[in-house]
């Protein structure tokens, strides 16, 4: 096991009542996991544990529930990953599929909302809930093509987002379905990224169609329907 | 006997001695080396109450609140005194979170006996009325400097400071937040409003330091450092105000190899200080004086 363990000495003087003095700081940094075999007979883990131990039945109860498995292990990295490409498909392909839409249907998320990744195995109700802990909902965007130069700005310097049925090539959104007839396109976020959230404000102002879907539902429903994730980890993202 | 000038300066350094001897009993006894306040810190748990799983890809089984209550434990075991703090997003990550709306995080906090902490853009996911409903659970202080809470309730349950006094160390705690803009949905914090964390701490300082303290923290939510060098953050904070001892920071999830150091141009020395994210780590830092210099100091 890693230890982590330094010191350093500083020097700087402080008035304490009447008197200066040269405190010392000795700065280390501990894995929690280190305490490990001391806790197990401590009074304070005692404790603590009787405390805990209603909520996490409770917890264990309600979201131990198997909902599906991942054969890879699940990870949210930019620029692109199996993850986030998981759940920008799993948003297109629950509001689209054996449907057709006479503008292009893209996905927009932020990787900073998708908040855990997940090694090989059962995923649980529980795993989900971690994947996307907010109440975000979806929403439909009807953006102008004009704007898209603003998306691809706002890629360029982020990194890399989850996004779907398109993917982003030297500095441009590569929208396979788009025509030089169309003016728009949709675009299914957030509703936290509609409204600015992240500093997308391209999407402010635009007009909206807001659902009561919670994206967490739509993982829930899509892993379900899978049982054993569909995953694609090509990269859709190239600067 | 005659009165040399080496006699004088022996027995005036005696007298000294003599006289503040009391006040400084705890730090000339025993334990020459143990520090006289250990603070102990946390940053971005996110609801992370059991360890982290068996097969997480980079913390596996680390990390849970009971073995962070048998650490901090023994710590007051073996220090007298101790301060526990958190720099803020200790709500979200986990279904506790979901399931029992921060009500949970609020009381294993206050059992681990946590003095004070700061908020973090996910202390708000539950908006005003969810944090007053949880808070409630919280036997510790919250700080934020930089908020200007208005008419909400918040403003009667976090204050931008706290001072707290352990043996000889005044200590004075404040808190930055992070611009809630663009991170929050507005509603979740309507009626709050942001303010220049430099100016704040500035601000700040100078009523710490007219209380006396000889320990200054703050607790900051605004970030270590960002790619975009001009973005409020703590490595920005320490070069751009002075005074500041120690800041724990949190927000970006930062893993640090060590401290870092940065010294004003006055020559202050702030030292900055985070532990990642999911309480898999927690920091401690032992407060210690230097005898000999001290001595020196008194007979000077």
């Amino acid at each position: 096991m890693t230890k982590y363990f330094w010191y350093i000495i500083v020097g700087a003087s402080h008035m304490a009542c009447s008197a200066r003095f040269t405190p010392t700081l000795h700065i280390q940094a501990l894995t929690v996991q280190e305490v490990k075999p001391v806790q197990d007979t401590s009074m304070v883990h005692a404790h603590i544990g009787t405390f805990l131990a209603p909520y996490q039945d409770t917890l264990h109860s309600e979201f131990d529930a198997r909902i599906a498995t991942t054969p890879q292990a699940l990870t949210v990295s930019r620029p692109s990953s199996n993850l986030m490409n998981w759940c920008a498909d799993a948003v297109i392909s629950s509001q689209t599929a054996n449907k057709r839409f006479s503008e292009p249907v893209i996905c927009l998320l932020n990787t900073g909302g998708l908040r855990s990744s997940f090694g090989a195995g059962n995923l649980t109700l529980g795993d989900f809930y971690k994947l996307m802990p907010f109440d975000n909902r979806l929403v439909w965007i009807h953006l102008p093509v004009s704007k898209i130069s603003e998306i691809e700005k706002y890629l360029l310097k982020s990194g890399g987002e989850p996004i779907a049925n398109c993917s982003f090539e030297n500095g441009k959104l590569q929208i396979p379905s788009l025509l030089s007839s169309h003016a728009y396109i949709w675009i299914l976020t957030s509703d936290f990224l509609a409204n600015g959230g992240d500093q997308m404000n391209f999407f402010l102002g635009l007009e909206k169609q807001e659902t009561n879907i919670l994206l967490r539902d739509i993982f829930i429903e899509t892993a379900k329907n899978q049982d054993v994730l569909v995953l694609d980890a090509q990269p859709r993202y190239s600067k | 006997m005659k009165i040399t000038r080496r006699n004088l300066f022996q027995k005036f350094g005696l007298l000294s001695f003599g006289l503040f001897l009391p006040k400084w009993l705890g730090a000339f006894s025993s334990q020459k080396n143990s520090p006289e306040l250990v603070i102990l810190h946390t940053n971005d748990t996110h609801s992370q109450i059991d360890p982290l799983p068996a097969n997480h890809g980079k913390y596996p089984n680390q990390g849970g609140i009971l073995a962070r209550a048998s650490l901090i434990e023994q710590y007051r075991e073996a220090h007298q005194h101790v301060l526990l703090l958190d720099a803020g997003d200790f709500f979200q990550g986990t279904p506790y979170f979901n399931r029992f709306h921060g009500v949970l995080e609020m009381k294993l906090m206050s059992e681990l006996g946590y003095d004070v902490a700061t908020l973090g853009n996910h202390d708000f996911d539950i908006g005003i009325d969810g944090f007053m409903n949880a808070q409630q659970h919280a036997t510790f202080k919250f700080v934020n400097a930089n908020y200007n809470f208005g008419q909400t309730p918040m403003a009667a349950v976090v204050q931008p400071y706290q001072i707290i006094e352990k043996g000889r160390y005044k200590i004075g705690v404040f808190g930055l937040g992070i611009d809630l803009n663009g991170l929050v949905p507005q509603s979740n914090f309507e009626g709050i409003g942001m303010q220049d964390p430099f100016e704040s701490a500035a601000a700040v300082l100078k009523k710490l330091k007219q209380a006396h303290c000889n320990l200054i923290i703050c607790l900051s939510h605004l970030g270590y450092q960002y790619e975009d060098k001009t973005k409020p953050s703590d490595v920005l904070l320490a070069q751009k105000v002075s005074g500041i001892d120690l800041i724990l920071g949190g927000h970006t999830h930062t893993f640090m190899d060590g401290p870092t150091k940065v010294i004003q141009p006055d020559g202050h020395s702030t030292w900055i200080h985070q532990v990642g994210w999911a309480g898999v780590r927690l920091g401690a830092i032992e407060v210690t004086e230097k005898k000999f210099n001290f001595l020196q100091k008194i007979i000077n």
